[in-house]
């Protein structure tokens, strides 16, 4: 019965054992010894210059989910790409297998898809996005 | 399902026209609205919108099975209506607030979560309910957002969305395991092979369909606001407008409910020993924390908020039941207590959203009704609202003759009906005897902080001049909602309970085995679609 | 036969609409015409009244001799049905409307006196506030009243009953503003309740014994038939000797109702107290029909009592004792609607001692005398009314005398209801009075236990001659003397206006001929089934004229009158000067009412007040632990307030740790 559960319980344990073995461990083993030095937050790289939780502008994050959106839209659209003409392991094979009713509804899905995003991108560019002022 | 027709099918994407109707709605108001200036016009469209939606519904056939991933059956089609109308309320009640701010954004969030709302109701694949429900969620996070820029605003809607993203990822990681014991995430397939009752693969399996179970429910219990889960909800009703609150109240509560029904009991008998346990468990720590806490609340966003905790746990009796039905004896009928539960989300959520129309209806755009107290005297100023609100208040708290009287009466009788197979669970039925006192004991209990509220309007003099400025179109979505409210309960209440039951048995995807089948199915290759 | 049931329905069913339309449309609407709905309504449903009394009339006269009477149902719907309520009987309580002659007797006199008092009322109610308020009650009375003697059902009969009670208690408490009408409301209704408990506990019994509560018997869908109380196989084969103790608390506990609602002894306290009521409403129902309505329940069970051999005694001896009680106190009272009102007590006691004794002739005298009754006692309160009308509301028969001149037609028609009701040969009281001396005549010469009967016999008769002394007493104080007229009235002392004048003239025709009706009454009664039955027939000889006794009513009658007209014309100022009888210990008791509203006090008014102080403590403390009970709740809200942090993280918390908890449960169950 714990055929299968008994993996997991390995794997809870060793995930927990694990980082509390981390921690532990040099605390146990390594020397320690407080300078100025070591304290910074970037023991040997460039000394930071102001505090890490500054501000910036609002319109990094607009840009960067733009970016985002059609990052994702690439992951889609790729593969329905190269899957249309395969007639080996892409849409056809599927409609063969009787996966899918047809080819077309493929088709139609995918530029709804585009079509969505292109709304999507209508409306960043008439709320400004794109105009960095 | 048919294992012959075709997994994605004309069939079933034309099953989804009233929902891409919707979704077209919320496209076009989202573009038109950087076009057009106009603030009051959006909702008109979103009201034509929804009414061709209703139009589209209304001639769609319900042949019952699956079409694909969609569930075409009985009860996604009364889901599907009930999520519409409430729609229908909701456009009402926030047009004044999506007029006095960003319009467009509001009426197309408000669109995409109806049209969310109206998938869950017909996902018959994890993948699509899943998908559905962030489409719920994500809009929901625009509106608790948009409207207002106070701190509590933002406090709460950040609130939100952090534990709902936490919630998603725990539903998520059920559905996983969901799909690692079956090898499958259409919920037909996952129901067939969850059947499969025989030694070898329940051994093979170990407690994974338990596990899977146990996190889809976690993660839903959070859409239902069910403690431990309902933390959130105090909090975030009352930093945001009752127009809000009212959309979070019963929105996400009615794609809970049906997600927990299509996924948890009906597609996961197995596990339905686990449910039942989860389930009573949760029922009871819901409706008490809900209805304990509820008596110390001043703030009537706040007690409406312990209101919904506790109605969530009355809905999770409904549930239990249906559980414990699917394990027998012979004769138990699972439908009975998962149709009590899905006809006891039509009462709370016409009551519920009819209370928070009158409240935000009290109310002017400026400044809020906050408090119980401010209500005072409101039956000698206000009369129809005031009548209004208490006949709200009366169908929360299960006074017959209203709505809610027959929502609970049909829960407990559903608990009650539960029986115990012979030999393994046999305290079962006992279980939920204790079930139904305590859920008697919690309606008695929360009779008291319902009728605080109306006692304050009818019993105090005048606090001060009532505003009544919320507008005509939040008045007319509380007057649906009174509509409903009475009608469910002056004559349409037993024939609805029977409607629903009807529904939810006639849409189970696998009927219960027989035994010549039963040697069959052991044999059977766990899945076709791999 | 079909418009028979079409006008039983319709009687009822006009006053009905009436009261709903007046209560709708009096205050704004109607206004100073108020009256128009429940005079038409009422006006019409007397005519169905006495085209029904008519056809019925018809019906029975055709029948074959020796046939079981005529009676004819007509059933509207089910009002309720438990199935195997007390098995094998199913509770099944039809909503039936009856007409036998019994029935049609009374409906005729209840819409005949409110079609009557209602014109009156037009010219008495003038000018009040609640003008609209009294016809709607008015209305919602006659429904009730009509509903009452129509309905085939015991459960039936008690909400009328109760109705009926409900019309007098808003009618007594009309001027609610006044003290003493809201208090006399209060008493009336309360005292009801005593007499209406053991009503309803009369019904339960009959439930038990019979298995039903209809008054016939009904033929079932699947065929069989169950047998109703009034039934014909009990009238022809006698009731099942088995039941005869439940029977005898049966008939003795709708006798304690019927007590209650006719203002018999020990209930009858209530009564003289409604007269704080509008004089019409004294008249139409604390007069002629609702208080008449137990005379009407023992009428209609009178085989039952019967049979139960022990209750005919009860109502006898209760009625003759009443009978001469009241009319005992009604000899020193000054308040002339009072003396009126202990006449009605000590009349209903008359007519309880005709019913006890349960033979056909001593029904049908009874319920002879309570139609005759009606008219002249209907007649007196209005002229009462009127007196009070013209008095500025004095009605106290010490602040005015001398009136026959300033009332002519008051003063006539007020001796004709005096003669009426003291007995006078020709008049209506005489005949009626006459056949139940009669009845008790024959049961003391003849059947069981004849003293009983004597000694009610010569009860009766100086009943008779006490009545009719302080009838005229009553009567010589108001309308002879020195003229004298209260402060109240002003310099306007006059005859009231002739709407009011109008239906005492009918009134005193009605008083004055009904009793030449007396031979056609009784032999249309006696066809009613439950009054033709064997065992009535049996149980005393036929109607029947005596002479001796005529003679002796009449010597008794005039030894009464010549005595008032001894005191009250020729040694008048003598009389009320002279305190010493005033002063004598038998005045003062009669004066005091017997001291019964006292007695009452001590015995049942301040023990109850007692316990109820008792009761009171007993509900703080029990109050107090549910209130501890109350705060159970509260207190784990307190408790799982504080859980409510507010901060993000700790929610978080709180669902994995939620969600840990289920696994761990989960994996605890394997």
């Amino acid at each position: 019965m714990f055929d299968s559960a008994l993996p997991i319980l390995l794997f809870v344990l060793v995930a927990t054992l694990l980082p509390i073995g981390m921690l532990l461990g040099p605390r146990i083993l390594a020397p320690r010894r407080q300078t100025a030095v070591k304290a910074m937050p970037y023991e040997s790289g460039m000394d930071p210059i102001h505090d890490t939780r500054r501000r910036f502008d609002v319109r990094f994050h607009l840009l960067a989910i733009d970016f985002l959106v059609f990052d994702v839209e690439l992951l889609f659209l790729y593969p329905w790409a190269v899957a249309r003409g395969n007639a080996s392991s892409g849409v056809d094979r599927a409609v063969a297998a009787n996966l899918i009713d047809g080819r077309g509804i493929v088709f139609v899905g995918a530029m709804v898809f585009i079509g969505l995003l292109l709304a999507g991108f209508i409306y960043t560019w008439r709320k400004g996005v794109f105009e960095w002022r | 399902m048919d294992p012959n027709a075709a997994y994605t099918s004309a069939a079933g994407v034309l099953q989804l026209i009233p929902e891409m109707i919707v979704v077209g709605g919320a496209v076009f108001v989202f573009v038109g609205g950087t076009f057009a200036k106009s603030k009051t016009a959006w909702s008109w469209v979103a009201a034509a919108g929804l009414a061709a939606a209703g139009l589209a519904l209304w001639t769609q056939k319900v042949p019952g099975g699956f079409a694909g991933p969609i569930a075409v059956d009985a009860l996604g089609y009364t889901l599907r209506w009930l999520v519409l109308l409430l729609g229908g309320v909701f456009v009402l009640a926030l047009a004044r607030p999506a007029a006095a701010g960003q319009a467009p954004e509001v009426t197309g969030s408000l669109l995409l979560a109806i049209a969310g709302g109206m998938i869950v109701s017909v996902s018959g694949e994890l993948v699509l309910l899943f998908v559905a429900l962030e489409t719920i969620s994500i809009p929901t996070y625009v509106l608790l957002y948009v409207g207002r820029k106070d701190s509590a605003s933002q406090e709460s809607a950040a609130k939100y969305f952090f534990l709902s993203i936490l919630s998603s990822a725990v539903t998520l990681y059920g559905f996983c395991f969901l799909y690692g014991v079956t090898g499958s995430t259409h919920l037909a397939e996952i129901a067939r092979v969850l059947q499969n009752t025989s030694v070898a693969a329940v051994a093979d399996w170990g407690p994974l369909p338990d596990l899977a179970l146990v996190l889809i429910f976690v993660g839903l219990a959070f859409k239902i606001a069910a403690a431990p889960f309902h933390f959130y909800a105090p909090d975030v009703y009352q930093g945001t407008t009752h127009e809000n609150a009212m959309l979070l109240a019963v929105l996400p509560k009615v794609a809970g409910i049906a997600a927990l029904i299509r996924v948890t009991t009906l597609a996961m008998p197995l596990a339905a020993g686990t449910g039942w346990r989860i389930a009573l468990f949760l029922a009871v720590v819901t409706m008490t924390v809900g209805n304990m806490t509820a008596l110390w609340q001043k703030n009537v966003r706040r007690l409406l908020a312990y209101s919904s905790i506790a109605h969530a746990g009355y809905l999770l009796i409904g549930l239990a039941a249906g559980f414990a039905a699917t394990l027998g004896p012979q004769g138990s009928r699972p439908e009975e207590g998962l149709g009590a539960s899905v006809f006891y989300l039509v009462v709370y959520a016409f009551s519920t959203a009819g209370a928070f129309a009158a409240l935000a209806y009290l109310g002017s755009p400026e400044r809020q009704v906050d408090t119980v107290a401010e209500l005072a005297g409101l039956g000698r100023t206000r009369p129809v609202s005031a009548a209004a609100l208490a006949v709200f208040m009366f169908s929360l708290a299960g006074v017959p003759p209203l709505a809610g009287f027959w929502g609970k009466l049909s829960l407990f009788l559903s608990a009650l009906d539960v029986r115990s197979s012979p030999g393994l669970g046999a305290s079962r039925q006992t279980w939920f005897i204790v079930l139904a006192v305590i859920g008697a004991l919690n309606a008695a209990v929360a009779a008291t902080y319902y009728l605080r509220v109306v006692a304050t309007m009818y019993f105090l003099p005048p606090a001060k001049e009532p505003r009544a400025e919320g507008g005509g179109a939040v008045r007319t979505a509380g007057g649906l909602c009174l509509v409903a409210v009475l009608l469910i309960g002056l004559l349409l209440g037993p024939m609805l309970i029977q409607a629903t039951q009807d529904a939810v048995q006639a849409s189970a995807p696998v009927p219960p085995p027989k035994p010549a089948q039963q040697a069959q199915i052991d044999g059977a290759p766990p899945s076709i679609v791999r | 036969m079909y418009d028979l049931g079409y006008l039983m329905v319709l009687i009822p069913a006009l006053p009905l609409s009436a009261a709903v339309v007046t209560a709708a449309l009096g205050k704004r609407v109607l206004r100073e015409q108020s009256h128009w709905p429940a005079l038409a309504a009422v006006a019409a449903s007397f005519l169905a009244s006495a085209v029904l009394l008519y056809r019925v009339y018809e019906a029975s006269r055709s029948l074959p001799p020796g046939s079981t009477g005529f009676q004819q149902t007509v059933s509207l719907w089910n009002w309720a049905f438990i199935e195997g309520a007390r098995p094998p009987f199913d509770l099944a309580i039809n909503v039936t409307l009856r007409a036998d002659p019994l029935t049609a007797v009374m409906l005729v006199m209840v819409t005949l006196v409110s079609t009557i008092v209602i014109i009156y009322s037009i010219g008495y109610m003038r000018g009040d506030e609640g003008y609209w308020r009294f016809f709607a009650y008015v209305s919602l009375f006659v429904f009730s009243m009509t509903m009452l003697v129509s309905v085939s059902n015991f459960a039936l009969l008690y909400v009328f009953w109760e109705a009926v009670g409900v019309c007098s208690y808003l009618l007594i408490g009309f001027w609610f503003h006044k003290p003493e009408a809201a208090a006399a409301g209060k008493k009336a209704f309360l005292v009801n309740r005593i007499g209406d408990f053991g009503f309803a506990l009369g019904v339960f019994l009959l439930w038990q014994i019979f298995g039903t509560l209809n008054f016939e018997s009904v033929t079932q869908p699947d065929g069989t038939v169950v047998q109703g109380i009034l039934g014909e196989q009990y009238l022809q084969q006698g009731y099942p000797a088995g039941s005869s103790t439940l029977l005898v608390a049966a008939c003795l506990l709708l006798f304690a109702g019927a007590c209650g609602k006719s203002a018999q002894f020990p209930l009858h306290v209530w009564l003289p107290d409604a007269m704080e009521g509008p004089t019409p409403v004294s008249a139409l129902i604390h007069a002629a029909t609702m208080v008449t309505a137990g005379v009407y329940l023992v009428a209609r069970c009178a085989p039952l009592f019967l049979a139960s051999q022990v209750a005919p005694y009860v109502v006898a001896a209760i009625g003759g004792f009443t009978a001469i009680l009241a009319a005992l106190i009604a000899l020193t009272q000054t308040d002339l609607k009072r003396v009126l009102a202990y006449s009605t007590v000590s009349q209903l006691g008359y007519m309880f001692l005709s019913l006890g004794t349960c033979s056909l002739a001593g029904v049908t005298a009874g319920m002879f005398h309570l139609f005759t009754h009606a008219f002249f006692k209907a007649l007196l309160f209005l002229g009462a009314g009127s007196v009070m009308h013209a008095m500025g509301g004095a009605i106290d028969m010490r602040d005015f005398s001398g009136l026959r001149r300033v009332m002519p037609r008051t003063h006539v028609t007020f001796l004709v209801g005096c003669l009426a009701l003291a007995g006078v040969v020709p008049l209506s009281g005489f005949w009626s009075k006459d056949a139940i001396l009669g009845a008790l005549h024959d049961r003391a010469h003849e059947g069981l236990d004849p003293w009983i009967f004597h000694v009610l016999y010569y009860l009766g008769l100086v009943t008779a001659v006490l009545t009719a002394f302080y009838t005229f007493r009553a009567f010589f104080r108001t309308f002879y003397g020195p003229e004298r007229v209260p402060a109240e009235a002003g310099h306007h002392a006059h005859e009231s206006p002739s709407v009011m004048t109008l239906p005492l003239v009918v009134l005193a025709i009605g008083a004055a001929a009904a009793g030449g009706l007396q031979w056609w009454f009784a032999d249309f009664l006696g066809r009613t089934p439950s009054l033709s039955a064997p065992a009535m027939k049996a149980a005393g000889p036929a109607v029947g004229f005596h002479w001796d006794v005529a003679l002796l009513s009449t010597v008794a009658a005039a030894a009464g009158i010549g005595l008032a007209a001894a005191l009250y014309l020729k040694w008048r100022s003598s009389i009320e000067s002279s305190a010493a009888i005033y002063q004598s210990p038998l005045y003062r008791v009669s004066w005091r009412k017997f001291y019964f509203d006292e007695v009452y006090l001590l015995t049942v008014v301040w023990p109850l007040r007692a316990v109820g102080y008792i009761c009171f403590f007993l509900d703080f403390m029990i109050d107090n632990l549910v209130n501890l009970c109350g705060w159970i709740p509260r207190g784990l809200g307190i408790v799982l307030r504080p859980l409510q942090v507010g901060l993000l993280p700790f929610y978080a918390l709180a669902m994995v740790l939620g969600l840990l908890v289920l696994i761990g449960s989960l994996l605890s169950w394997y």
